[in-house]
């Protein structure tokens, strides 16, 4: 007789400040010399992190020497040439764009901007600058040319805010390192509003995902429910203007833009999409919340592989797309 | 397109430069004057690992900058590398690779330190431009090869002492030698960050090679790979090389089989009596990275991106600081060190200049390019490279024994 030696298994979670918010990734591994691959997955884990760090350092905003920045300075001027990571992210932004009618926008940070959200909490902007802002704010004001590979604005006051895309497509990077690495079960999230995950964990189906409802009022977990999602080998984003905003004429005012009205966006309180990138998942998020509830189904219908759920001002939910089950109602909730 | 017909465009460019500057866009820089449509210096990186692929990510930035090849013995890193230079050939071995590319003009090699000897003097012998990372290599007889290989070499070399190139830190340095600190009384420097330097490797053959930083046998730990590049600062502001170093360090955090301190400190002796301590960790990110110069009459502080000069109370009134960009840290007010403060005074854009608008490594790239295209000798050649990498090793040295070390004449000469 004779025993077969279980492998050892454990995880190791690591965090780190980036893209002005907090992103933390845990992995799972196993293996017959535990010193060893505990070394393995938290070398991983740092690796994934460094990679978030370093698009960070490409596509933030607020750091004048990413190159975003140095796109946002110079597109105007003179045609910007991208790398062929960069330039996926742009091609890949401008197809959901199209698919989304236009409620997904990259060039929404003349808008954010004029209200207040690049460096502060938000404001009530003049009607001369709105008007300016709004003439800037198009997708049709960002040229992309494919021989060349390189970017160029149509407009000078054009700028360009991935504010919507950054994070999704920074956690799909990670995924990406952590897959090269042979890991099989790991997730990884930023801010909490964008989780990306590979496998499930050891044992179980899928990773357990609570989307919080953006009316309650409490505090951590006392805070209720809208849902709760199950995560396997796919990324779920939430956006909400909750997240931050302004009040104004007893309206909230949240820093998600309808690019076509040109103005936050009103008639949604949440959206959260489930699909195979994190990327999509953010962008379409995004859209969802952009475009409110009367444009939903008929948005929806143009993203495939794409499940999403809609709670609008009222609080009724609704989901579209393949895997309506995914999202997981509580009882007394399902609208 | 040739050499001269370059140079010609950089002289069309230099006039138009100025309205570009004035138009907003100092970002643009020195190429941006330059017409994007002229054939562009075909240049390879050796090396696409985590400093190779910021390379990467800023030679994007130069319109005279293709890509033509890249080159790494990890599979996984060429792949990215293929994916981020479209259309550059990939190659695992560099010597293949030189042998291939016979139009390649410029290389910039950002390997393990420990293996830029090599390659750095193949490339030299083939007659290609050579941007080599800093520190040069990690024994002194490596630095005098390759330093021996540019002398003899008609092409340019330039190692990346970033800091040099730096618009900031060239600002700072103008104050720190017209005595703006009067007599400097205090020098020190640290490099703080919380990452273990290890990457990810499933079998130890592979290991070894590729965690090369935390090994004795090929690092010459925090103080030569991060600390000579923070001593190449005060050696150049201050215009003095150091008469000794003692140093100490200890794995405090990461004890997972490496042999290289992740926590170390370094005193370095100046002529007069002038000391610099120096710390460095992985363990924390507490204070980041800084270099500080402290005089009677005022300190500077230089972060690699950002830059201050704090002035003491009976400190001589220039008149420019008045108008100056302020930060407060605590009960100390910071004047924000701008590179063109005046210009963009004028156009009343001071505080845009705030910050670098690139990564430091830009600007070193950038000054090698400008080298390379008008055919002018580096800002930043082998001896500088020596000299800094000399510091950074015998620092490890200190630290790795526990002793002071005394600095010979002798290590400073090319042989």
């Amino acid at each position: 007789m004779f025993f077969l030696q279980e492998k050892a298994r454990t995880h190791v979670c690591r965090a780190r400040e980036a893209m002005g918010t907090r992103f933390e990734v845990v992995v799972w591994g196993e293996g017959e010399d535990p010193g060893r691959f505990t070394l393995f997955i938290e070398s991983c884990a740092d690796a994934a992190l460094d990679e978030i760090a370093y698009l960070d350092g490409r596509l933030s905003l607020f750091r004048k020497a990413s190159f975003l920045c140095h796109i946002n300075a110079l597109a105007a001027e003179q045609p910007v040439r991208l790398d062929g990571e960069l330039f996926g992210l742009f091609d890949r932004c401008r197809e959901i764009h199209e698919r989304s009618l236009g409620a997904f926008d990259l060039t929404v940070a003349p808008l954010m901007r004029t209200f207040g959200f690049h460096d502060g909490e938000g404001e009530t902007p003049s009607p001369d600058d709105l008007e300016r802002a709004r003439a800037a704010v198009g997708q049709g004001r960002l040229l992309l040319d494919e021989k060349t590979s390189s970017v160029r604005f149509a407009d000078p006051a054009t700028r360009v805010d991935l504010g919507g895309a950054g994070k999704g497509f920074a956690l799909d990077s990670a995924i990406e390192v952590l897959r090269e690495e042979g890991i099989e079960n790991a997730q990884i999230h930023g801010g909490t509003s964008t989780v990306a995950a590979i496998g499930a964990p050891p044992g179980e189906d899928g990773f357990d995902v609570g989307i919080r409802d953006p009316r309650s009022r409490g505090k951590g977990e006392s805070r209720s429910l809208v849902c709760r999602v199950r995560l396997a080998n796919e990324a779920l984003a939430v956006s909400a203007p909750h997240g931050r905003f302004f009040r104004a004429d007893g309206r909230i005012q949240g820093h998600v833009m309808n690019p076509a009205r040109g103005e936050p966006a009103q008639d949604a309180l949440l959206s959260a999409v489930v699909c195979r990138s994190a990327l999509d998942a953010d962008a379409w998020s995004t859209a969802f919340l952009a475009a409110g509830a009367g444009e939903f189904a008929r948005l929806a219908d143009r993203a495939p592989g794409v499940t999403a759920l809609l709670m609008d001002s009222d609080g009724k939910i609704r989901i579209q797309g393949e895997r309506p089950e995914i999202f997981m109602m509580n009882p007394g909730n399902a609208g | 397109m040739n050499q001269i017909d370059r140079r010609d465009f950089i002289k069309i460019g230099t006039g138009t430069a100025s309205a570009i500057l004035l138009s907003s866009q100092a970002a643009a820089g020195y190429f941006a004057s330059v017409r994007p449509d002229a054939d562009p210096v075909p240049t390879a990186v050796i090396g696409c690992g985590r400093q190779g692929r910021l390379i990467m990510g800023e030679l994007g930035k130069f319109p005279f900058v293709k890509m033509t090849a890249v080159c790494d013995v990890v599979e996984g890193r060429l792949k990215s590398a293929r994916r981020r230079a479209r259309g550059a050939k990939t190659y695992t071995d560099y010597r293949e690779l030189l042998d291939k590319e016979k139009d390649l003009e410029a290389v910039v090699i950002a390997t393990p330190t420990h293996l830029h000897a090599d390659i750095a003097t193949a490339c030299l012998e083939q007659g290609k431009h050579v941007y080599c990372e800093a520190p040069m290599a990690t024994t002194i007889e490596d630095c005098r090869k390759i330093a021996a290989a540019a002398k003899k070499a008609s092409s340019v070399f330039h190692v990346g002492l970033q800091s040099r190139s730096n618009p900031i830190y060239k600002l700072a340095r103008t104050f720190v030698r017209s005595g703006t600190l009067r007599d400097i009384v205090d020098l020190n420097a640290q490099y703080s960050d919380k990452t273990s330097w290890r990457i990810p490797a499933s079998d130890p053959a592979r290991d070894r090679a590729l965690n090369w930083r935390v090994f004795e046998e090929t690092s010459i730990g925090l103080e030569g790979e991060i600390g000579s590049h923070q001593f190449d600062v005060i050696c150049w502001f201050i215009n003095k090389l150091p008469l000794s170093v003692s140093g100490s360090g200890s794995i405090m955090c990461y004890k997972d089989g490496r042999d290289v301190a992740d926590t170390v400190q370094c005193q370095l002796r100046f002529p007069d009596d002038l000391d610099m301590t120096y710390r460095a960790t992985l363990a924390s990110s507490y204070g980041g990275r800084r270099e500080e110069m402290i005089g009677t009459m005022g300190a500077v502080r230089l972060i690699g991106d950002f830059g201050w000069l704090f002035k003491e109370a009976d400190a001589p009134t220039q008149g420019w600081e008045v108008y100056a960009v302020k930060q407060y840290f605590h009960k100390e007010e910071g004047i924000t060190l701008i590179a063109d403060a005046t210009k963009l005074a004028k156009q009343g854009k001071l505080k845009e200049g705030v910050g670098l608008p690139h990564p430091p490594i830009y600007y070193g790239l950038e000054s090698f390019l400008k080298s390379v295209i008008e055919e002018k000798p580096s800002t930043s050649p082998a001896p500088l490279g020596l000299r800094a990498a000399v510091i950074g090793i015998k620092a490890h040295e200190a630290v790795a024994t526990g002793s002071e070390i005394v600095f010979k004449d002798e290590w400073f000469k090319i042989g």
